[in-house]
C-alpha cells in the first residue's frame, strides 16, 4: 500500500482474504469491514496550540452462524493481528444466543450511485497549513475588538477510505476528503460577557477567511442584554447553526426504522400520517455533491438511496440498514454507518436537506412576540430522545416584539417537544446552511415556554 | 496478581524513544497501549450485540520551547513508528513560530514504576463470555417481572482493560493495567401518550464479583423496572426555586461537570472559566469540600466504585487534589505544562482517551466529602422541597451556568416524601449552588464505569468516576424546572 491514500482496491483485495478466512474457518456467513484515515487537528484555545495528526486503520469483522452473530475488531491490518480477530468473531458467534429477528449479512443492492467530492489538495496538506490558517482564523476574532477576550479555534482535515466485503456476494467501498473549522468566541464588555459559535465544513480544500472575523462581530453585538424576568408562551426563532444540532438528534433517532421496530420511536405507526406542519419537507441525500456524508454505498456496502423522509408534513420514510429492512421485508435504504472499524452498523441519515422559502426579515415580521435564538444552545443532548421534551438554556438571544427585534437578552431557557416543535412550525428560512449532518435552514416556531 | 503484558510491542516504545534523540528532539513522550474491549447489549431478551474490540497503538509527543507536537500511529513498524516522531517534532517547531502562549514542563522526579491491580476477586479477563452474558439475561429477566406497561428494557454490559506505558526522555518510565467493567438497566414504560424511563447502573474498576454481592443482576432490573413504573403515575415537579436534596450520584455529576471543570488549569489558564484568579477565595459555604484524586482511598467498600487511576499519561503519580477545602476555592488540577505556568506542581491530571490523543488536564475520581447528616435529619431540615435523584447527563457553560435533568425524584412536605415526580431540569450557577449548601448526608458513593465518561476537546467518553453524599441545598440554590 504505497502513496499517501490507501488505495480502495488494497482494501478491497484484504477486506476478500479475510471473509475468504473466515467462510473457510467455518462461518456461515462473514463480512470484514477494513478502514484506513489519516486525520490532522489544530486547537488554538485561548493562546495554547495543540496539534495531533495520525494514521488510524483496522479491521472489524462480523460472523454468522445460524442466527447468532459475533463482532470483533483490531486496529490493525497486520495478518496475525487480523486472524486473531477471525477467531474471537468466530467464538462469540458460537456461544452468542440466536437473535431470532436476523436473517442475514446484505445482498448486493445496485442503485448507479456516485462517490461524493473528493479533493486532492487535501491529501497533500499537513498540520504545518492547518496551524497557519487555524492562527489568522483566531487572529481574525481577537483583533476584530479589544472587547474580545477569549477565542476557541478548532480545525481538521482529513482523507480515507473504507471498503465492505461479505461472503454473499458484497464487494464496495469509497473514499473521501473533508475539511473543517469551528471557533469560539467569548467578548467582554464592564462585566457582561457574551458567547459565540461558529463553524464552516467542506468536503473539498477551503481557508476559514471570514470565519473569526464575521462571528467575533456578531458576539459584539449582543452587548447591552436585559434580562426576560418572565415566562412566556411564544415563537422562537432558531438560527440555521442550531437546527442542525435540534433536528439531528430527535429526528435521526425517530426515523430510524429499528426504532420503529422496537417501539421506541415517536414515529411508530406514523407512516403515511401528518405529523408536521405541511410547509414540511425533509430529504434524506446521501448524493448530494458537497454533503460532508454524501458516499457510493452505506457501511455494509449497499448503493445509498436519495428519499423523501416527510413530504407537505407527511412522514414518508424510515431509515434502514439491512437488520431491519429484512425484519420488514423490504430493501435497505443504504443508512447503515459505523463508528470506525471498532464499530456495529447503525441507523443514521446521511445529508439531511430541509427546503424553505422565507428571508428572515420576514420571519421575523411574523412574529407578534418572541426571541430570535442565536449561536448555540446547551442542553439538547440530555432531551428526552423518546418523547422529544427539551429544555434548553439559550446564552444568547433576542428580544422579538411585534415584528420587531429588540434588545438582546440575558440567557434565557427554552421548554417544549421536538414532535409539537414539527407541527408548530411558523416559517422556514431560504438560507441553509451546509453542517456535518446536511443542508439545514433557519426555523421559526410557535408556542414555546419562554423564561428567564 | 493479576499483570498484563505488552510482549515485544513494548520494544516500540524504546525504538520511538531511540529515533527521537537520534532527532535531537528536547524532551520526547511516547505512550503505547493494548486495550481489549469487551460489549454485550441485551433488548427485549436477545442479544443484539456481542462484541469484543482490540484497540493498540502508540502516540509520540514533542515539547520543543514549551509548544507541543503530537502524532499517534496504528501501523506498528518501525518506518511508521518513525515518521510518527518526525511529524511530532516538525509540528512542535511549526508551532514554536506560532504559538502566543507556551507551557514550558515543571520539573518532575522521573518514575520508574509497574504497579500491580488492587486486589480484586474476578478480573474481567477471567469471566467467561457465558458468564458475563448471564448477569446481563438475569438482569433483564427481573426488570420483565418486576415492570409495568413496560415497552423495552435494555441491559448493557461493558469492560475496558489492557496495559499502557508511558515513557519519556528524562527517563520516567511507568506502566499499569487500567479496567473497568459496568452492567447498565434501562427500562421505559408507557401508558398512552406517557413514556416513562429509569435505569440502574453499577461499575468502576471492580471485580465482578461486585454483581454477585452487593448489586445483582436481579436487584438492578428490579430497581430499574419499578422506578420506571412509578414515573407512570407520577407528577412533574413543582417550577421555580426551591429547596431540594440532591441525590449521591447528582452531587457527583455536579461535582465534576459544574464544579470539576472550573479547576482545570488548561481553562484557568486559557481564560476560559470564571474561577481563574480566584485561588484562595471562599467561594461556597463551609459544608462543601471538593476533591479529585487518582486511586480512592476511602473506607467504604461497598460504595467504592471508582476509577484505578494510578499514575497520569504523563507519567505523573495521580494525586489526591482538594480542590474546594470547607468553601475555599485551594487548588487547581494540573498537567506539567499548566503547573508551570500556575506556579503550582504536577497534580497527575494530565490523561488522555487514548493513544490517539495527547494529554490535557483531566479529572479522575471527583467528589464532594460526605458530611454527619442521616438521610432522615437532612429530610427534616429541607421540610418542604424536592428530592432529585441521578441524572443522564448534564451541561455546563464555562460561564458556571449549568443544566441538569434529574431522572426521577420526590415531592417532600414537612420532612416527609409524599410523592414520586417525573423527570426534571435543574438549572442553577455553581457559585450560587456552593453558597447554598447547608448539609451533607455521611452516606457516600462513587460511581464509575464503562459508559458515558467525560468529553473535553473532543475526547469523549474518558473513564472516570464521581460522587458524594446527599446534599442538602437552600432555596436559593437551584431552578427547577422550564419545561412546559
Amino acid at each position: 500500500m504505497k502513496g499517501k491514500i490507501v488505495e480502495l482496491d488494497d482494501l478491497l483485495a484484504f477486506a476478500d482474504t479475510i471473509v475468504k478466512k473466515a467462510v473457510s474457518r467455518g462461518a456461515d456467513e462473514a463480512e470484514a469491514f477494513v478502514s484506513s484515515s489519516t486525520n490532522v487537528e489544530c486547537q488554538i484555545q485561548g493562546g495554547i496550540l495543540t496539534t495531533r495528526e495520525g494514521v488510524d486503520e483496522g479491521v472489524g469483522v462480523r460472523i454468522v452462524n445460524g442466527k447468532s452473530v459475533g463482532f470483533a475488531s483490531v486496529s490493525s491490518l497486520d495478518e496475525k493481528q487480523t486472524d486473531e480477530v477471525i477467531s474471537k468473531a468466530l467464538s462469540l458467534a458460537k456461544i452468542a444466543p440466536e437473535d431470532p429477528k436476523f436473517h442475514q449479512l446484505p445482498d448486493t443492492i445496485k442503485r448507479g450511485t456516485r462517490s461524493g467530492a473528493f479533493d486532492e489538495t487535501i491529501v497533500t496538506l499537513d498540520s504545518a497549513h492547518l496551524m497557519k490558517e487555524s492562527a489568522k482564523a483566531v487572529q481574525e476574532a481577537m483583533q476584530t475588538d479589544k472587547r474580545v477576550s477569549y477565542v476557541d479555534g478548532f480545525s481538521s482535515l482529513g482523507y480515507g477510505t473504507f471498503s465492505v466485503v461479505n461472503s454473499r456476494g458484497v464487494n464496495a467501498g469509497d473514499k473521501s476528503t473533508g475539511i473543517g473549522a469551528s471557533i469560539f468566541v467569548k467578548a467582554e464588555n464592564v462585566g457582561e460577557v457574551k458567547l459565540g459559535y461558529g463553524f464552516v465544513v467542506s468536503r473539498k480544500y477551503c481557508d476559514f477567511e471570514g470565519v473569526g472575523g464575521n462571528l467575533a462581530k456578531n458576539v459584539l453585538s449582543y452587548f447591552g442584554a436585559k434580562p426576560l424576568e418572565t415566562t412566556f408562551q411564544g415563537t422562537v426563532i432558531f438560527e440555521n447553526k442550531i437546527v442542525n444540532d435540534l433536528f439531528s438528534g430527535f429526528l435521526g433517532y425517530s426515523i430510524s426504522a429499528l426504532s420503529v421496530q422496537e417501539k421506541r420511536s415517536f414515529f411508530a405507526d406514523k407512516l403515511g400520517k401528518q405529523v408536521a406542519s405541511k410547509d414540511l419537507t425533509i430529504h434524506d441525500d446521501p448524493q448530494l455533491r458537497e454533503g460532508i456524508r454524501t458516499s457510493k454505498c452505506d457501511h455494509e456496502g449497499i448503493d445509498v438511496l436519495q428519499k423523501t423522509i416527510i413530504e407537505d408534513g407527511i412522514l414518508k420514510n424510515y431509515l434502514y440498514t439491512s437488520y431491519s429492512a429484512y425484519i420488514d421485508n423490504v430493501e435497505s435504504t443504504g443508512n447503515a454507518i459505523r463508528g470506525g472499524f471498532h464499530g456495529l452498523p447503525r441507523t443514521s441519515p446521511s445529508n439531511i436537506t430541509i427546503q424553505g422559502n422565507k428571508n428572515l426579515e420576514e420571519m421575523i415580521s411574523e412574529v407578534e412576540k418572541g426571541v430570535f435564538v442565536k449561536e448555540y444552545v446547551m442542553g439538547l443532548g440530555h432531551s428526552n430522545i423518546i418523547t422529544g421534551d427539551f429544555s434548553i438554556v439559550a446564552p444568547t438571544a433576542l428580544l422579538i416584539e411585534k415584528g420587531e427585534l429588540k434588545h438582546s437578552l440575558n440567557a434565557i431557557t427554552i421548554g417544549g417537544n421536538f414532535f409539537q416543535t414539527l407541527k408548530n412550525l411558523q416559517a422556514i428560512g431560504n438560507d441553509p446552511i451546509l453542517t456535518q449532518n446536511g443542508k439545514i435552514p433557519t426555523i421559526a416556531v410557535k408556542n414555546l415556554t419562554i423564561s428567564g | 496478581m493479576i499483570v498484563l503484558e505488552l510482549g515485544e510491542l513494548e520494544e516500540f516504545v524504546d525504538l520511538a524513544l531511540g529515533y527521537g534523540e537520534t532527532l535531537g528532539v528536547p524532551f520526547i513522550e511516547v505512550r503505547l497501549e493494548d486495550d481489549s474491549v469487551g460489549e454485550i447489549r441485551l433488548e427485549k431478551g436477545e442479544v443484539k450485540e456481542s462484541k469484543a474490540l482490540r484497540d493498540i497503538g502508540l502516540a509520540v509527543r514533542v515539547i520543543y520551547n514549551g509548544v507541543s507536537g503530537f502524532a499517534f500511529t496504528t501501523r506498528l513498524k518501525k518506518d511508521s513508528v518513525e515518521k510518527a516522531v518526525e511529524k511530532a517534532f516538525q509540528a512542535a517547531k511549526v508551532g514554536d513560530r506560532i504559538s502566543t502562549l507556551r507551557l514550558p514542563f515543571a520539573e518532575y522526579e522521573p518514575v520508574v514504576d509497574n504497579p500491580p491491580i488492587p486486589p480484586i476477586k474476578l478480573h474481567p479477563k477471567d469471566v467467561s463470555f457465558e458468564d458475563k452474558k448471564d448477569m446481563v439475561m438475569r438482569a433483564h429477566e427481573s426488570a420483565e417481572d418486576h415492570g409495568k406497561s413496560v415497552t423495552s428494557i435494555i441491559v448493557r454490559y461493558g469492560e475496558a482493560y489492557g496495559t499502557k506505558i508511558v515513557v519519556n526522555s528524562e527517563g520516567t518510565r511507568v506502566k499499569w493495567n487500567p479496567w473497568t467493567v459496568e452492567i447498565v438497566c434501562a427500562v421505559i414504560s408507557r401508558k398512552g401518550e406517557v413514556l416513562a424511563d429509569a435505569w440502574e447502573r453499577h461499575g468502576g474498576s471492580v471485580g465482578l464479583e461486585i454483581f454477585e454481592d452487593n448489586f445483582s443482576p436481579e436487584q438492578m432490573g428490579k430497581n430499574a423496572a419499578k422506578w420506571a413504573a412509578e414515573k407512570l403515575v407520577s407528577k412533574r415537579a413543582p417550577a421555580g426555586k426551591q429547596r431540594a436534596i440532591i441525590d449521591n450520584n447528582l452531587t457527583g455529576v455536579l461535582a465534576h461537570e459544574s464544579f470539576g471543570h472550573q479547576t482545570e488549569a488548561d481553562l484557568m489558564i486559557s481564560g476560559a472559566v470564571i474561577l481563574k484568579d480566584k485561588i484562595g477565595e471562599k467561594l461556597g459555604s463551609e459544608n462543601v469540600t471538593i476533591v479529585d484524586e487518582g486511586v480512592y482511598e476511602g473506607d467504604n467498600a461497598d460504595s467504592n466504585r471508582g476509577w484505578w487511576c494510578p499514575y497520569d499519561d504523563e507519567g505523573v503519580i495521580a494525586e489526591k487534589v482538594v480542590m474546594l477545602d470547607q468553601g475555599v476555592l485551594s487548588s487547581s488540577l494540573n498537567s506539567r505544562g499548566t503547573a508551570k505556568y500556575m506556579e503550582s506542581k504536577p497534580t497527575g491530571n494530565a490523561r488522555a482517551l487514548d493513544f490517539r490523543f495527547e494529554p490535557i488536564v483531566r479529572m479522575r475520581n471527583t467528589y464532594f466529602t460526605p458530611g454527619d447528616l442521616s438521610f432522615e435529619e437532612a429530610l427534616e431540615l429541607l421540610k418542604d422541597g424536592i428530592y432529585a435523584i441521578d441524572t443522564m447527563g448534564g451541561q455546563s457553560g464555562f460561564d458556571g451556568t449549568f443544566m441538569f435533568k434529574a431522572i426521577r425524584g420526590y415531592l417532600v412536605r414537612k420532612g416527609e416524601i409524599v410523592e414520586p415526580l417525573r423527570d426534571v431540569a435543574i438549572t442553577g450557577n455553581i457559585l450560587d449552588f456552593l453558597k447554598n449548601v447547608e448539609g451533607a448526608t455521611r452516606d457516600f458513593e462513587l460511581h464509575g464505569g464503562y459508559f458515558g465518561g467525560c468529553g473535553k476537546s473532543g475526547q469523549n467518553g474518558l473513564f472516570l468516576a464521581d460522587g458524594g453524599p446527599k446534599l442538602l441545598l437552600g432555596g436559593d440554590g437551584v431552578q427547577f424546572g422550564g419545561e412546559k
